[in-house]
């Protein structure tokens, strides 16, 4: 599954907002394949979106909206989309596109009711043609159908996989998640042994424990071991270094792809504490292991990852500025830049994507 | 296109907004050199000991100013500064110097302008001073300059008079061709 366009209006920390995951034409060269849905060529979406920005930028917030989106069309809760309205007094919006694996293509649309505050939903759906492209998809979807109740408009409507992984500081996030069936633990735990090893030498090996469920236990040269157990704080890891604790989250992640279990990925700023070669080659793996109809969000603050040689819309740009309208977001995909010789690291050196943060209120600290 | 970085400090918002919009050029065939941009005059305003220090190596320096000044000793002092902490050597600091100020140097490159009073018309605006808000908040910038007939190439080449006739104006380094 993808994510092909999303809208967000009062929504978080949306205001306004519009952008898309697609891309109109094919590339002429692209080392990146299969940017489309395999049976559906002309459907072409951005399998790889990487998204740099400064802090507090909106990165964990536009996986936070997706995220509860997701959640809102599984569970048909009201409360996952009422929750991140920002302003009560006014009404929201959120649209957003997305088409499955087997060319089912949606766009579902959310807003209240002024005068009830009900919650109004029109989910549109239709199935694409070999020959559809995303523009004639959009172009197709029934106008006249209007906006339902939430739980009318979501009745029958069958959602899932996904896969979120959000730094430990979140809500519900610095439980660690390692709970796998017998026939999976050997597969993890050799993709979460490799990544362990390579952030942390000391470590000898990493095993499934046979004594408590759900577990790893991870031994260190020194014959020192310490279990990770599924549910535990990942803060409670005492013996692992910063950036290791993270280890789990992330072979999480590169052991999903691997093994396709959800389809759509989200990987929120995991590698703070992880060396810039490390964070680099588990990128590119998870990049490798991305199947047909896959998507990966990848955000970062390692600007390092904008040499790598990735089609330049797989680069994003996010950014808060203050105009007379108040703060909004300013996203930028780097494909405003056509030339694919050109090096999109230098470009954000040289803030060409209005990214940068303005840091001169802190050199002005004690500054007469 | 060279790969350093390229740190402008320019006089206010109109230059700003002018190198802003000519970095991200879609239809011209000279470009400026992207950048980042920091408001901070050069002539009037130090470059402090800290600020200098988180100028990464091998930056080239860009100063966009004004030349009715009589004065320039912030200038070399600022100069200094990025040598001595900043290690930043003199060739590769760059002056944008307009003769004598910016909607001058704008009028000069504008081949159906005469004078600044053609250059608020066609801006629409009231007076000079509501000129430069028009100026630095403009979204078409190149498209509104090309309709005076301006050529950014011959930006920032006239040299300066007196006391900034040491400095060498530095348009023919920054404006390059968008190939």
């Amino acid at each position: 599954m993808a994510v092909l366009k999303v809208e967000f209006d009062n929504f978080l920390c949306f205001d306004n907002f519009s952008t898309d995951f697609s891309y109109p034409k094919k590339l002429v060269s692209s080392n990146l394949n299969g940017e489309y849905f395999a049976n559906y060529p002309s459907v072409r979406y951005r399998k790889v979106n990487i998204v740099v920005g400064s802090n507090a930028s909106g990165k964990t917030s536009l996986g936070r909206a997706i995220w509860h989106v997701f959640l809102f069309l599984k569970e048909k809760e009201s409360n996952n989309i009422t929750s991140l309205v920002k302003d009560d007094s006014r009404n929201f919006f959120v649209l957003m596109d997305c088409m499955f694996n087997n060319g089912v293509f949606f766009r579902v649309e959310i807003k209240k009711d002024l005068e009830t505050d009900e919650l109004l939903v029109r989910l549109r759906q239709l199935q694409a043609q070999h020959d559809d492209t995303y523009e004639s998809l959009v172009n197709k979807l029934d106008d006249s159908k209007p906006f339902e109740n939430y739980l009318t408009a979501l009745d029958k409507f069958v959602f899932g996989g996904w896969n979120f992984a959000f730094p430990s500081i979140e809500n519900g996030f610095d439980k660690i998640e390692c709970k796998y069936d017998d026939s999976e633990k050997e597969e993890f735990c050799e993709v979460y042994k490799k990544v362990l090893q390579t952030m942390d030498p000391t470590i000898k090996n990493v095993y499934p424990s046979s004594e408590i469920p759900d577990s790893f236990i991870v031994v260190f040269e020194d014959d020192d071991a310490v279990a990770v157990t599924n549910g535990s704080k990942l803060s409670s890891i005492k013996r692992l270094s910063s950036g290791t604790k993270y280890a789990v989250n992330i072979a999480g992640v590169i052991h999903s792809i691997k093994k396709h279990k959800n389809g759509f990925y989200f990987v929120d700023e995991q590698f703070s504490y992880v060396n810039s070669d490390i964070e680099i080659a588990c990128l590119m793996k998870m990049i490798s292991l991305l199947d047909d109809g896959e998507q990966l969000f990848f955000t970062t603050h390692n600007e390092e990852l904008l040499a790598l040689p990735l089609p330049n819309h797989t680069f994003n740009f996010i950014s808060k500025f203050k105009d007379e309208e108040g703060t909004r977001i300013l996203w930028t995909n780097a494909s405003i830049e056509k030339r694919n010789n050109v090096n999109i690291k230098n470009l954000y050196d040289n803030d060409f994507f209005n990214a940068s943060p303005d840091v001169n209120d802190i050199l002005n600290i004690a500054e007469s | 296109m060279d790969r350093r970085v390229y740190q402008y400090y320019v006089e206010g918002e109109c230059e700003k907004n002018f190198l802003s919009s000519f970095m991200h050029a879609k239809s011209s065939e000279y470009i400026i050199h992207p950048g980042k941009i920091e408001k901070l005059n050069p002539v009037t305003s130090k470059i402090s000991e800290t600020k200098a220090r988180t100028i990464k190596r091998d930056t080239r320096i860009v100063f966009v100013f004004d030349t009715d000044v009589e004065n320039t000793s912030i200038l070399e002092e600022n100069i200094k500064t990025l040598k001595r902490i900043a290690f930043i050597e003199g060739k590769d600091i760059i002056f944008l110097m307009s003769v004598k100020r910016f909607e001058e140097e704008i009028v000069f490159s504008c081949s159906n302008i005469k004078d600044v009073k053609g250059l608020i018309k066609l801006f629409n605006s009231q007076g000079l001073s509501a000129f430069k808000t028009d100026f630095s908040h403009c979204k078409n910038l190149e498209d509104k300059l090309k309709q005076a007939g301006f050529e950014i190439k011959t930006m920032w080449i006239r040299s300066a008079s007196q006391p900034f006739d040491k400095f060498e104006n530095g348009g023919k380094h920054i404006i390059i061709k968008d190939n």
